[in-house]
C-alpha cells in the first residue's frame, strides 16, 4: 500500500511546523521518517495516521485521497488499514492488557468472543500472552510496547505507523522491540512507517526520510534492511 | 414554614398575628422563599458552571486517550458518547452524594430541633399529643436539583465540544 503526501504543510498559530512536504512511501517499505526532536518527523506521522489534519495538502494511501475522507467512511477507512503504535504507549490504566489489545475491536463492533480470541492470538505472536490479564501499571515497558503493537496490529492493518517505538526502552530492549517490528513487516507484508531519532533503527529500514527543520528529503534503505536473518545478527553483533 | 415561625417566636405571638397581621405574616415568608429559590438558581448555575470548566479540563488531560481513539476509528460521535456516558456517570455520583449528604445534615437537624419543634406544634394547634415531626419530604425543589444535574452532563458537552476538535486534540498533544 503506497504512501503519497502531496505539499502537506502543517502550522499551529504562526509556528510552522512541515513546509510543503511531498513525498511518496513505497508499498511493503520500512520507512523511517529520521530526524531530531521538533524537526516535525511525529506531526508527519501523525497526518498520515489521521491524527491530526495537515493545514494544506493531500495524503493519498493507495490512490485515496484520504484527506477527502470524512465521518464514518473515514473512521472506516483507518480502522481497517492503519495502526498506529504511539510514542507513549497510551494504554488505558482501567483496562487489562487483554482489552487494551482488544480495544479497536470494541470500536468495529467485533464481538466479546472474537476479541479475545484475537488479543490472545497476537499475545501469543508477540510473547505477552502470561501479561494479558494484567493491569499496565503491572508490567514492564519492553512488554508494554508489545501491548502496543498487539493493539496496532489488532485488525491486521495494511499500514503500521510507530512514533518513537524505542524512545522510552534500554538499548536490549530497543533492539528486541525493532527487530519484533521487522519480523511483522515481513510477515504480514505491511507498509511500516517509523518516525525515529535512534540510529539503530536506521539500520532495519528500506527507505530513510530525513525530516529537518519542516523539510524532508528520501534516501535508500539501512544495510539490514534487505539482509537475510543470519546477515542481520551477525552485524548486529559487529555493530 | 409554621414550624419555622413556631420556633423563632413565642406560640402567642403567632397566634395573635394571624389574628391581627396574617398578610403581614404571609408577606414574610414569601420574601423568605424567593430569596431562597433566588439562592438556589444562583448555586445551581454557579455548579453548571464549574461542572463545565471542570469537564472541559478534563478532556484536556485526556488528549492522548481521545488520540487513540481516533486512530482506532472511533468517529467523532463515539467520541462524544463515550464522554456524555462519562460525564453522565459523575452527575449521578454527585446527586447521589448530595442526597446523601442531605438527608445526613437532615437527620442531625431533626435529632437536635425535633422535640423543640413538636412542643411548638403541640401548644399552637392545641394538639392534645405531641405530633411526630419529620424534616424530611420531597417537593419540587428537589425534582429542580435532580433535573438540573442530570441536564449538566449534555450542556457540559455541548459547551465543550470544540475541546474535541482534531485540531485542539492535536495542539494538547503537542504541550504535553
Amino acid at each position: 500500500m503506497t504512501v503519497e503526501l502531496n505539499n502537506i504543510s502543517k502550522s499551529y498559530g504562526k509556528k510552522t511546523v512541515l513546509t510543503d512536504v511531498s513525498l511518496e512511501i513505497q508499498t511493503n517499505a520500512f520507512a523511517m521518517l529520521k530526524g531530531v526532536s521538533g524537526s516535525g518527523k511525529s506531526t508527519l506521522l501523525s497526518i498520515i495516521g489521521g491524527i491530526e489534519p495537515a493545514s494544506a495538502g493531500e495524503v493519498v494511501i493507495d490512490g485515496q485521497n484520504v484527506s477527502d475522507l470524512k465521518g464514518k467512511v473515514r473512521a472506516d477507512f483507518y480502522r481497517h488499514k492503519v495502526g498506529f503504535i504511539f510514542q507513549g504507549f497510551y494504554l488505558q490504566p482501567q483496562l487489562t492488557v487483554g482489552e487494551n489489545i482488544a480495544l479497536m475491536g470494541v470500536f468495529a463492533g467485533v464481538s466479546k468472543v472474537e476479541r479475545r480470541k484475537r488479543a490472545e492470538e497476537l499475545a501469543q505472536e508477540l510473547g505477552i500472552v502470561e501479561v494479558l490479564d494484567q493491569l499496565p501499571a503491572e508490567i514492564s515497558g519492553g512488554q508494554a510496547e508489545r501491548a502496543c503493537v498487539a493493539r496496532a496490529m489488532f485488525m491486521s492493518p495494511e499500514i503500521i505507523l510507530a512514533d518513537e517505538p524505542t524512545n522510552n526502552l534500554d538499548p536490549e530492549n530497543a533492539k528486541n522491540v525493532i527487530e519484533m517490528l521487522q519480523k511483522i513487516w515481513r510477515d504480514t507484508n505491511a507498509t511500516m512507517i517509523v518516525a525515529s531519532h535512534d540510529p539503530m533503527v536506521e539500520k532495519y529500514a528500506s527507505q530513510v526520510i530525513t525530516v529537518k527543520d519542516g523539510r524532508v528529503s528520501s534516501e535508500m534503505g539501512g544495510e539490514l534492511a534487505t539482509m537475510g536473518a543470519p546477515d542481520r545478527q551477525a552485524l548486529v553483533q559487529e555493530v | 414554614m409554621i414550624g419555622y415561625t413556631a420556633i423563632e417566636f413565642d406560640s402567642e405571638v403567632v397566634v395573635g398575628g394571624f389574628v391581627t397581621n396574617s398578610s403581614g405574616i404571609a408577606q414574610a415568608f414569601h420574601m423568605n422563599w424567593m430569596m431562597l429559590v433566588v439562592i438556589e438558581v444562583i448555586i445551581l448555575i454557579v455548579a453548571v458552571v464549574i461542572a463545565t470548566f471542570t469537564f472541559a479540563h478534563l478532556v484536556d488531560q485526556d488528549a492522548n486517550t481521545i488520540a487513540l481513539y481516533r486512530s482506532m476509528g472511533a468517529t467523532a460521535n463515539n467520541i462524544y458518547l463515550i464522554y456524555f456516558l462519562y460525564l453522565l456517570e459523575l452527575c449521578l455520583l454527585a446527586l447521589v452524594v448530595s442526597l446523601l449528604l442531605g438527608v445526613v445534615v437532615v437527620g442531625v437537624m431533626a435529632w437536635m430541633n425535633a422535640g423543640a419543634l413538636a412542643e411548638k406544634w403541640q401548644s399552637f394547634w392545641a394538639l392534645s399529643e405531641l405530633p411526630k415531626v419529620s424534616l424530611f419530604g420531597i417537593d419540587w425543589h428537589f425534582w429542580m436539583v435532580v433535573i438540573v444535574m442530570l441536564l449538566i452532563a449534555p450542556a457540559a458537552l455541548i459547551f465543550t465540544q470544540g475541546r474535541f476538535s482534531s485540531r485542539h486534540i492535536a495542539k494538547q498533544l503537542k504541550e504535553d
